[in-house]
């Protein structure tokens, strides 16, 4: 079996095709490292961006002092008295929280947003406001509270911005005005360069059917190409002393290998970034989970992005399975993995459709948006919870199982009728 | 003509173009199946439904009750609650119509649900249904009421019209491309691995007559595939399905304002937009197919640049970009239903000339192009 | 002028694959090229009929640059079977030649009986054996009956009975004034087609005609060698000594029936005459074996 692994992946490594899509990777994760890291509040812009603040306000002050001068405002009346006291409260907070930002202090900042919004959501959770649809729902207040306490408790650096309009969840479901629907999106989807936050950016982008589709021709031809059924070089390795079973179990532990090194590589690619261009990040950063009847719970990042790999690995396996089945079936490249291709977007399409009949949770191509299966995300949208991360390895798991012995009921069928 | 007549049998009496037309034929069938097996399922789906608008109203109920207990002169929620409870009398009144022949009398219904929801949303109230969907619910019930069309289900019709354009919306979107990069997608490529483009080109033939050949074979295969699944399609339907009307009415966007298409419309509107677009989908075939000589390269190139195309110009503004975005029509849907800043036909002359240029540029490298090595 | 190739050169990866090759045919022949693998024979034969890019020198075919495709109408190329479209059938292919030539379609049925495929001319070539491609591509090539026909290993695959066919239609095309440039391993079939050969090495050409080489050389088997040698020393016949009991003549001013009545004169009994003529197999072995040992 060896021979055979190391035999592939010396021709895998020769393919001029996969060396290219290999490099396009890299480049890929590297210009994405660039994106991210743009779009990180560092400090230092957090820094700037108070600042700009303070000058703003300082402005502002000074304008109603002028004003007060040139007699055109009255420093006795109450609204004036009231906007120069507010302005100057908060230039001091702001400089407070430049010098938190300095020196790393989270925990205060943290601490204001908790105390600024924890009575409130008391008084909405007593209310059991849980049914109301319009942003910010109950849920959205009450996980970005405990978000906020998980960061605070376990001395964690935030990721900005941590105000009240950077978090939605899918409880979130009328907005008003509506366009305020697009500028919370926006301004929730927060960016940081650090390494583990930066691997949740690639698997977010990547682990989805179109990342499927990537590995998918990256090993597309490999059983094809061969010229299987033809005078093909797969006649070189049939006429050696190797059962043909073997063979392409060989051919599928080399795909399984190299995928795994693929992904491997990817999290240590991601993780060195950001550890030289930034810092290396938070295990134990919070991955909000969502639970039933408006539950929901915090996961380390470190477990989800396992688990996300873990999921995603199985999603693979899937696909290579139908992969290699057409293979086997059709013989040709192009065909088989168009097929497969195919086979999983109608997959995908056709099993939204049946989402209210009870063998949902049992068809695999449901856990093609891995995020959504670990998150719940899934279990909440199609309101079945036996959607989740256990159910979705299990399915993926039996099915890759049966499509190997289907691929293996077609070759008896062939070798008995050729 | 001889070159077209020698291309066009090698696709078309290939294994695989018949193997693939096969499949698409028992995934129609299949889908129809479904259809028929399905159409429990769409008053289940209809109950439930209403079932969650119920629950929603009469959580609302509680929450204007207790506000009335705190505050009972509070006038905003003494009117909300007066809607509210009408709202729900409207939920049992349609509850009793689904399932049976009074169906223009539960559009109606519905539509004044719909209105109150939305006087109830202007009074202050919560709603689990955006405001732009209560829209769109209501203009299509009104249009229905209007034409007096029976309404049929999204997924699962099996009316002809219906079911015709439940496949047409899979075919222009997406499944085209697909099916004929799976087809064609080794027209030239192939050749060059195979090399067997060195039997056309030790004979007379000018290159560019090999080119166009394939080109035009490439055409003609797609019309026949189409001709054959909607074809296939509308037998089926004819057959076995109902009758219904090809006025059915689909809704659309045009300039932010609803507006209606009927489904023969649509599907003529779709069918040019997913034609031309296969046109462009041939000529970048070829380039890459020239460009790399191996078939699942090009086909990964061919992938990447139309998802690239449509995703890079997605990101731009319409309206005036769209009468230069070539890749616009990758996904026909977006195209018909959302005119908000440009009409559907904006970007045929894009398309037409991008497809010219790539074509030209093929038959310039087919014609220095070697079988090498 | 049917072939005149001058000073042809072709780079592969900065590698000379042939280095100035000169061939000029001013009348219709067989012509073999033979040499071992990887000695330039099919890039020779693509560069004549500009399936790869020529990098240096000119190549002109019945007087045309080698570059205009209406060559293809006189000068058909026999390559190799992957050319064939596996989905298509052998009748498919016979008939997309003639459209392309404006050939009769009628000539299919002459030239299908002419190289005995009828049997599955009909059937898709991915079901053909080795040898009916080959049949198949001989028919494709022979069907316009070209001026010049360039041949890769045409006799690949072919059995015993179908090499003979080969050979005859060869044999007769060359009789009707075709030039056939024919790259083949198979020497022996090769002797019997030709004495002109051109043998490449390292893509270089060194052109040969085994006509008259060593055409008069004998070795004599006699029964007594000693009285033998003594006879012919003193007649003064030239002669020498090849192996005990075996002696080696060659015509010059003494005819080989002068040699061979002087030593019935002397009773000497002749067991066998062999004529030394030099075959394509062991001019080929004085070329590369003798280097290759060196």
């Amino acid at each position: 079996m060896l021979t055979i692994i190391r035999f592939e992946l010396k021709k895998m490594a020769r393919s001029t095709f996969f060396r290219v899509l290999l490099i396009g990777c890299l480049l890929f994760i590297l210009s994405y490292y660039i994106y991210v890291h743009i779009h990180t509040l560092h400090t230092d812009d957090l820094i700037l961006e108070n600042e700009a603040d303070i000058s703003r306000m300082q402005s502002e002050i000074n304008n109603i002092e002028v004003a007060i001068e040139a007699g055109e405002l009255d420093a006795e009346d109450k609204e004036t008295a009231g906007n120069l006291e507010f302005n100057k409260e908060d230039i001091e907070v702001k400089q407070q929280e430049i010098e938190h930002f300095r020196n790393g202090e989270w925990t205060p900042l943290l601490n204001k947003e908790i105390e600024q919004y924890e009575q409130h959501v008391d008084n909405r959770i007593f209310r059991d406001e849980y049914y109301s649809a319009a942003w910010p729902t109950l849920v959205t207040e009450e996980s970005r509270l405990e978000y906020h306490k998980w960061l605070r408790d376990k001395d964690i650096t935030p990721v900005y911005p941590i105000d009240l309009f950077s978090w939605v969840t899918l409880y979130d479901q009328v907005y008003e005005p509506p366009d305020m629907e697009a500028f919370l999106k926006e301004f929730s989807t927060k960016y940081s360069s650090t390494g583990i936050y930066f691997t949740n950016h690639v698997f977010t982008f990547v682990f989805n059917i179109l990342g499927a589709c990537f590995f998918l021709f990256l090993f597309g031809d490999m059983v094809t190409k061969e010229g299987l059924g033809k005078n093909g070089s797969i006649q070189l390795l049939r006429t050696q002393p190797i059962r043909r079973s073997k063979l392409f179990i060989g051919k599928f532990l080399t795909i399984l290998l190299v995928t795994f090194l693929l992904l491997f590589g990817t999290v240590l690619l991601s993780f060195i970034l950001g550890a030289i261009f930034d810092r290396f990040g938070d295990w134990d950063y919070p991955v909000l989970i969502y639970g039933e009847e408006f539950s929901f719970s915090f996961m380390n990042m470190g477990t989800f992005l396992l688990q996300s790999a873990s999921l995603f690995f199985l999603v693979l396996i899937f696909c290579y399975s139908i992969l290699f089945l057409f293979s086997i079936i059709t013989k040709k490249a192009l065909v088989s993995i168009g097929l497969t291709i195919a086979i999983l977007f109608a997959g995908i399409g056709l099993s939204a459709d049946s989402v209210m009949s009870m063998i949902a949770p049992y068809i695999p191509f449901h856990y093609f948006s891995v995020r959504e299966v670990i998150t719940n995300e899934l279990a909440l949208t199609l309101e079945n919870s036996s959607f989740s991360f256990n159910q979705g390895m299990i399915v993926l798991a039996v099915s890759s199982l049966l499509l190997w012995l289907v691929a293996y009921g077609v070759t008896i069928l062939q070798k008995r009728f050729s | 003509m001889k070159l077209l007549s020698f291309e066009l049998k090698k696709i078309i009496f290939s294994r695989k173009f018949l193997f693939l037309l096969l499949l698409v034929f028992i995934g129609i069938s299949f889908l129809f199946i479904r259809n028929l097996v399905f159409q429990e399922q769409i008053v289940k789906e209809e109950q439930k439904e209403l079932e969650e608008l119920l629950q929603a109203n009469y959580n609302n109920a509680g929450l204007h009750i207790a506000e009335l207990e705190v505050d009972p002169e509070n006038e905003e929620q003494q009117k909300l609650q007066r809607i509210n409870s009408s709202m729900i009398n409207k939920l049992y009144e349609v509850r009793n119509l689904i399932n049976t022949d009074e169906w223009k009398q539960q559009l109606n219904l519905e539509n004044q649900y719909y209105n109150e929801l939305t006087s109830y949303v202007e009074a202050g109230g919560e709603t689990t249904i955006p405001i732009k969907e209560i829209n769109y619910r209501t203009a299509m019930n009104q249009k229905l009421v209007d034409e007096d069309i029976m309404p049929q289900h999204d997924r699962y019709s099996t009316a002809l019209p219906n079911f015709l354009k439940q496949i047409l919306t899979l075919f222009i979107n997406a499944g085209a491309i697909i099916l004929m990069l799976l087809i064609i997608g080794d027209t030239l490529s192939g050749e060059f691995e195979n090399r067997s483009v060195n039997l056309l080109f030790t004979q007379p033939l000018e290159k560019h007559q090999i080119i166009i050949s394939k080109f035009a074979s490439a055409i003609i295969t797609y019309l026949l595939a189409m001709v054959g699944i909607l074809g296939f399609t509308f037998l089926l339907g004819l057959f076995f399905g109902e009758k219904g009307t090809f006025a059915y009415p689909v809704l659309f966007e045009k300039n932010g304002a609803i507006q209606f298409l009927t489904v023969k419309t649509y599907m003529l509107q779709g069918l040019a937009l997913i034609s031309t677009t296969i046109i462009l989908v041939i000529t970048i075939c070829f380039l890459f197919s020239l460009l790399i000589k191996q078939t699942l390269a090009t086909l990964f190139a061919v992938l990447v640049t139309l998802l690239g195309g449509f995703a890079l110009w997605w990101l731009l503004p319409s309206g005036v970009m769209a009468w230069l975005n070539p890749f616009r029509q990758v996904y026909p849907d977006n195209v018909l239903l959302l005119q908000n800043e440009a009409l559907w036909y904006q970007s045929f002359p894009a398309v037409f000339l991008l497809a010219l240029l790539l074509l030209g540029w093929s038959m310039h490298m087919f014609k220095s192009s070697k079988q090498e090595g | 002028m049917i072939v005149n190739v001058a000073n042809l050169k072709k780079r592969y990866k900065k590698q000379l694959v042939l280095k100035g090759i000169n061939i000029k045919i001013e009348s219709p022949q067989i012509i073999a090229l033979v040499g071992p693998n990887g000695s330039g024979k099919t890039t020779l034969l693509n560069c004549m009929t500009n399936l790869l890019t020529v990098d240096e020198g000119s190549i002109e075919l019945l007087g045309k640059n080698h570059k205009d495709s209406s060559l293809f109408y006189d000068v058909s190329y026999l390559q190799d079977n992957r050319i064939l479209y596996g989905d298509l059938t052998g009748y498919d292919h016979l008939k997309f030649i003639c459209q392309a030539q404006h050939i009769d379609q009628s000539k299919i049925k002459e030239v299908v009986e002419r190289v005995g495929m009828g049997s599955y001319l009909k059937k898709r070539v991915r079901n053909y054996s080795l040898g009916m491609k080959q049949h198949l591509l001989l028919a494709m090539v022979i069907i316009n009956e070209p001026k010049l026909l360039l041949m890769d290993e045409p006799l690949n695959g072919l059995d015993p009975t179908s090499a003979i066919n080969m050979r005859n239609i060869l044999l007769e095309l060359a009789e009707i004034g075709t030039t056939i440039i024919v790259s083949s391993h198979n020497l022996d079939e090769i002797d019997r087609l030709t004495n002109t050969i051109y043998f490449m090495k390292d893509g270089a050409l060194l052109k040969e005609s085994l006509t008259g080489l060593h055409l008069n050389q004998y070795e004599v088997s006699v029964s007594n060698a000693d009285k033998a040698v003594e006879v012919l020393n003193a007649k003064g016949i030239p002669y020498s000594l090849a192996e005990k009991g075996v002696l080696r003549f060659e015509e010059t001013d003494v005819s080989l029936q002068q040699f061979i009545d002087c030593l019935n004169e002397n009773q000497i009994e002749i067991i066998s005459i062999e004529n030394q003529k030099v075959g394509a197999e062991k001019r080929y072995r004085e070329l590369f074996e003798g280097e290759a040992s060196v």
